[in-house]
């Protein structure tokens, strides 16, 4: 039978075997799509046609469809390639520091959050690739040999740095991933029916047949690969924030901007996991895998990221000040009182109030509330970035050449049309894929032999009841679930 | 190591030897500059490499039908194999030791490939 702790919450509830688990998780893959699934594919798709269409102005007509100018060089675009690949952090933060700081409750969201880290990667590499006009020539990002035509590349600029992150990121998350779902993939092959299903994840699931050996070296490669996609990930934001830190610009030339922008990163991640879990768990019937506890627990670590951004903002403020800096006192005043005052406001409010609302467990285990405050955070971690950006170009060390920045349609097209291209693809892996990692939740069930102590709730009175429940042994009649093993005198 | 080295040896070579270029009044060879591609490479040579041997050891490759012992052993099952020749006297005993230990099924396949 299973067993629960008497003192922590279980982390899969509803009393699962391991059978229920692939039943639960397979179905949404084997049965027919449901009409709420093809409702949201359908909205995404329309906003994947608005992502096209923007896409197609932008490089028939070239950059002038967007509302660049010569002072304000960056905008939208590097504020959506920022935005995005800060949601994508969480992913990578969820399925490797979590899987090194052994938090088990990791295990039924993080692949959703992978999907979403490779799919977020998709979206903000499409921001550069676009700004440079001439997309075919992309390729000369990479260190080609000098005969080709260019120079080599030049190693000592932080956009370079950027490719090279960026696409180490999306590779290796993807091997991550990929090899994450390998053992699910043979799961689902096993059960299928149709031919068409049997053939295509027979391919998906490279022969996986389950053997010790697979699970041993399985285990040491995720573990490895954890272990490097932690300094991995942290880079990668780091490297993002010297495109700014790097260069003279009055507002970005501070040297907090790599953590500032790892701890904004994981915030705005963790407020897109919850948004796409809080989701995901109702259209999919998952509650009894992603459960209050790990709504709560994601909330924890969005208000620690939350308050770590706050108190960037706040010490870039005072830095500002107490560096004596004219250039940079007046950057960070016309932030906050400038003509983009509301974008400064809506920052603030967004970031660093809602997170403190957080500390109210009402507030943490609240599914209505969290999903508003993850979207509050969302909106925030985007104006964050273009309060930063537009905000320090907007007013120069020239006067003359100040200018004010508005955004045209194709803009918002590009912007919006990316959120598209990524609810299409995230729907089409919760369809098609299984979205919960079945074989790690199997290993966090906690089976053993008959009567162990049985988590009752917490209850009324505040305390909390302990049930010694003898509920029927799952397993076959007259054979232990477990063997129970003595370790200690197995030497004797 | 192959990558870090592979890294520092690109940026050296091409911006060092090949082509020096004078970028913002820096040395050709910069090195503070290089660290973080040297590091993006190890990285990338690190778990690519890993990711490359554990599929080729573990002889996993697209296919387009796996024979499997039992489709329940990627479900809720642990299935443990022992071969035997096809009129072995070891049979009946096999059977018996492991029913006393608790096997839940004991069943004779007979496969060719494997």
């Amino acid at each position: 039978m299973q067993h629960v702790s008497p003192v922590r919450e279980p982390l899969v509830t509803g009393g699962k075997t391991y059978h229920d688990v692939t039943q639960d998780i397979c179905y949404q893959v084997e049965a027919a799509p449901n009409i709420r699934w093809m409702g949201a594919l359908g909205v995404s798709l329309i906003l994947l046609g608005v992502f096209f269409y923007s896409v197609y102005r932008t490089l028939w007509y070239g950059i002038g469809e967007w509302g660049l100018n010569k002072t304000v060089g960056w905008a939208w675009d590097i504020t959506n390639f920022v935005w995005w690949v800060g949601i994508g952090h969480a992913g990578t933060l969820i399925s490797a520091v979590l899987l090194l700081f052994r938090q088990k409750w990791r295990s039924s969201i993080n692949r959703a959050a992978e999907a979403m880290t490779i799919f977020a990667v998709i979206c903000a590499a499409m921001f550069p690739v676009l700004h440079m006009g001439r997309p075919w020539l992309a390729f000369y990002v990479f260190p080609l040999q000098n005969t080709l035509g260019s120079l080599w590349a030049n190693f000592n600029s932080p956009l370079l740095w950027d490719v090279f992150a960026i696409s180490t990121y999306f590779t290796v998350s993807l091997v991550f991933w990929y090899t994450g779902l390998v053992p699910d993939f043979a799961t689902i092959r096993d059960r299928a029916k149709g031919k068409i299903a049997k053939f295509s994840y027979s391919m998906l699931s490279m022969g996986w047949t389950g053997s010790a050996k697979h699970w041993s070296r399985y285990e040491t490669v995720s573990l490895i690969l954890a272990g490097v996609s932690t300094p991995l990930v942290l880079s990668v934001h780091t490297i993002v924030s010297m495109d700014f830190a790097t260069s003279v610009v009055p507002g970005w030339h501070t040297t907090i901007f790599p953590p500032y922008f790892v701890a904004g990163a994981i915030f705005s991640g963790f407020a897109m996991v919850l948004t796409l879990m809080l989701i995901t768990r109702v259209v999919f019937k998952l509650e009894d895998y992603i459960t209050l506890e790990h709504i709560a627990l994601m909330n924890k670590i969005m208000m620690v990221t939350g308050s770590i951004v706050g108190v960037a903002y706040i010490t870039e403020f005072f830095i500002a000040w107490y560096s004596q800096v004219e250039y940079e006192q007046y950057a960070f005043i016309n932030r906050a009182t400038g003509p983009y005052w509301w974008a400064y406001a809506s920052m603030m409010t967004c970031n660093v109030i809602t997170p403190q609302l957080v500390w109210f467990r009402r507030v943490r285990y609240s599914i209505v509330l969290t999903f508003i405050l993850s979207i509050i955070v969302n909106i925030g971690m985007w104006f964050e970035r273009f309060v930063i950006i537009v905000t320090s170009l907007h007013r120069d060390y020239l006067p003359s050449s100040w200018a004010m920045f508005s955004p045209t349609r194709i803009d918002v097209g590009v912007y919006v049309g990316t959120i598209g291209l990524f609810f299409t693809l995230f729907l089409l892996f919760a369809k098609f894929f299984p979205v919960i990692n079945m074989a790690e939740v199997k290993a966090i069930l906690k089976y053993t032999v008959n009567d162990g102590p049985t988590y009752g709730g917490a209850n009324e009175g505040g305390g909390r009841s302990i049930t010694h429940a003898s509920l029927a042994p799952y397993a076959t009649p007259g054979v232990p679930a477990s063997a129970p093993v003595n370790y200690d005198k197995q030497n004797d | 190591m192959c990558g870090l080295s592979f890294a520092l040896w690109m940026q050296i070579y091409m911006l060092g030897f090949d082509w020096p270029m004078i970028i913002g009044g820096k040395p050709a060879i910069s090195l503070p500059a290089f660290i973080p591609v040297s590091f993006e490479l190890t990285v990338f040579f690190t778990c690519h490499g890993m990711v490359i041997t554990f599929y080729t050891i573990s002889k996993l490759y697209p296919r387009f039908k796996t024979p499997v012992l039992d489709v329940r052993s990627t479900d809720d099952k642990f299935v443990m194999a022992i071969e035997l020749d096809e009129n072995s006297s070891q049979l009946p005993k096999l059977t018996q030791l492991l029913r006393e230990n608790g096997a839940s099924e004991v069943n004779q396949k007979e496969m060719t490939k494997f």
